[in-house]
């Protein structure tokens, strides 16, 4: 029994990577640089700038491309609103109206201001000019950024993962109601929440405390995990690889520790005992320092680090089928980029749920440290 | 149960100095910055090594601090 069920896990995670990674392989392979030449990718240098445009949040959902027998090209996704506040206020359009466009030539008008999208990014153009110019650098010059509110693909991702969680743990706790041991996809989420409670939490914060910040931890864990996951499905989301959204996770554990420090941690920061006097102002600094900066600094840096390099390994290791193709023939660059691809992502799927782990377990433990009352004083 | 907790304990309190290297570099640098400025501000030359070499003996002072204090 133990076997089969093994087996069966086993063959589900082979056949979710072979899944994901040739969908991406034909994304990867078909679509490439929307801006220019329709999304084509046949070089080393559009594959580096495809993997450039995926890794960064943009505002809309491009699943694949392809060319007709006419040579047209069509793109298969959907629209995202923009939604900016400009000079003139608020100004809200659908994405489609750039037509896929990426390096500013096409402009929207609306409320008699133009926009235009660069590199993913939208620009107001100045008043009276009627194109954006560029200079050297490919800056843009007569245009600046409005705020952009947009509903981007990260935003969208972060919304579905808060819809999935929502539905499924609300209906997990409703269960509890009724019967002892919940059914359904609620058997696979209660070991899950019981071992963030029991492995994470409690050896970390202590059994005193910890019940206040399993909301915060089971939050945190299951969002990084879920949007983890995303990432690696072909819809192309790379949520947990913005750097604004660890900065956020990160902020919010800061916040939370540095809030809830107990009188020891203070003392232990800002005076730390068994020093000499005077070593203790200094010591006060690099603590401070230590838990304001040096350690959410460390929590987001890993995640996002951790993350962008995957997808940008992945996506690298299946662009092998195009820049190998004329040193191994269309087979053999193929079959390698398969077989390299697959490894990693099965990796991938390891890595994602080990981020999140390791976000909620240093999260955890740093309120664990700023909780922590001395019996020995 | 209780064994397993024992032994689990010093992993995750070595976690702690996950971010220790960081930390160093931070506190050396501080160091480093500090000393450039004095030693602008007093026409100086020597200041940034001696703040250096200072936040280099600190920075490995506080380590060995907090590694101590996992112990306990």
């Amino acid at each position: 029994m133990k076997v089969a069920q093994k087996t069966i896990k086993f063959l589900t995670i082979a056949v979710i990577a072979i899944i994901t990674s040739t969908t991406f392989a034909s994304e990867a392979g078909e679509k490439g640089q929307p801006q220019s030449d329709g999304g084509q990718v046949n070089t080393q240098a559009e594959v580096k700038a495809y993997i450039k445009h995926h890794l960064k949040d943009s505002h809309d959902f491009t699943l694949f491309s392809y060319s007709t027998d006419a040579g047209e090209r069509k793109h298969f996704g959907f629209p995202l609103p923009v939604i900016l506040w400009s000079s003139e206020g608020l100004v809200a359009f659908m994405s489609s109206e750039f037509h896929h466009n990426d390096d500013g030539h096409v402009l929207v008008e609306k409320k008699g201001l133009k926009f235009a999208k660069i590199h993913s990014k939208i620009y107001e153009i100045e008043k009276g000019a009627v194109a954006v110019s560029f200079d050297k650098s490919e800056h843009a010059t007569n245009a600046q950024k409005p705020l952009d509110l947009s509903i981007t693909k990260s935003v969208v991702g972060i919304l579905f993962a808060g819809f999935l969680m929502l539905f499924g743990f609300s209906r997990l706790a409703r269960q509890y109601k009724s019967r002892e041991v919940p059914r359904g996809f609620g058997r696979v989420l209660e070991p899950l929440v019981i071992y963030v409670r029991d492995e994470i939490a409690r050896p970390n914060i202590g059994e005193k405390k910890y019940k206040k910040f399993m909301g915060f931890l089971l939050t945190v864990f299951f969002f990084i995990w879920i949007l983890n996951l995303l990432g690696l499905t072909p819809l192309g989301f790379n949520v947990t690889g913005q750097i604004a959204v660890t900065v956020c996770l990160a902020l919010f554990t800061m916040v939370i520790y540095m809030t809830n420090g107990s009188k020891d941690f203070w003392a232990h920061t800002l005076w730390m005992p068994g020093v000499p006097y005077i070593l203790r102002p200094v010591l006060a600094v690099i603590e401070l320092a230590g838990f304001v900066l040096i350690k959410p600094f460390s929590l987001l840096v890993r995640l996002f680090a951790n993350i962008t390099a995957g997808h940008f390994v992945v996506m690298s290791l299946i662009a092998l089928m195009v820049t190998m193709k004329e040193a191994f023939g269309p087979v053999a660059s193929t079959g390698m980029s398969l077989v390299l691809a697959l490894f990693i992502m099965v990796i991938e799927i390891l890595v994602a749920f080990l981020q999140a782990f390791i976000f909620t377990m240093l999260s955890s433990l740093f309120i664990g440290m700023a909780v922590e009352e001395h019996e020995h004083h | 149960m209780k064994e397993k907790k024992s032994q689990k304990k010093p992993l995750n309190k070595a976690i702690q100095l996950s971010g220790a290297g960081l930390q160093m570099g931070f506190t050396i640098y501080v160091g480093f910055l500090l000393g450039e400025w004095l030693d602008k501000k007093l026409e100086l030359s020597f200041l940034t090594t001696t703040f250096t070499l200072v936040a280099v003996f600190l920075a490995t002072y506080v380590l060995i601090k907090q590694a101590t204090r996992i112990n306990d």
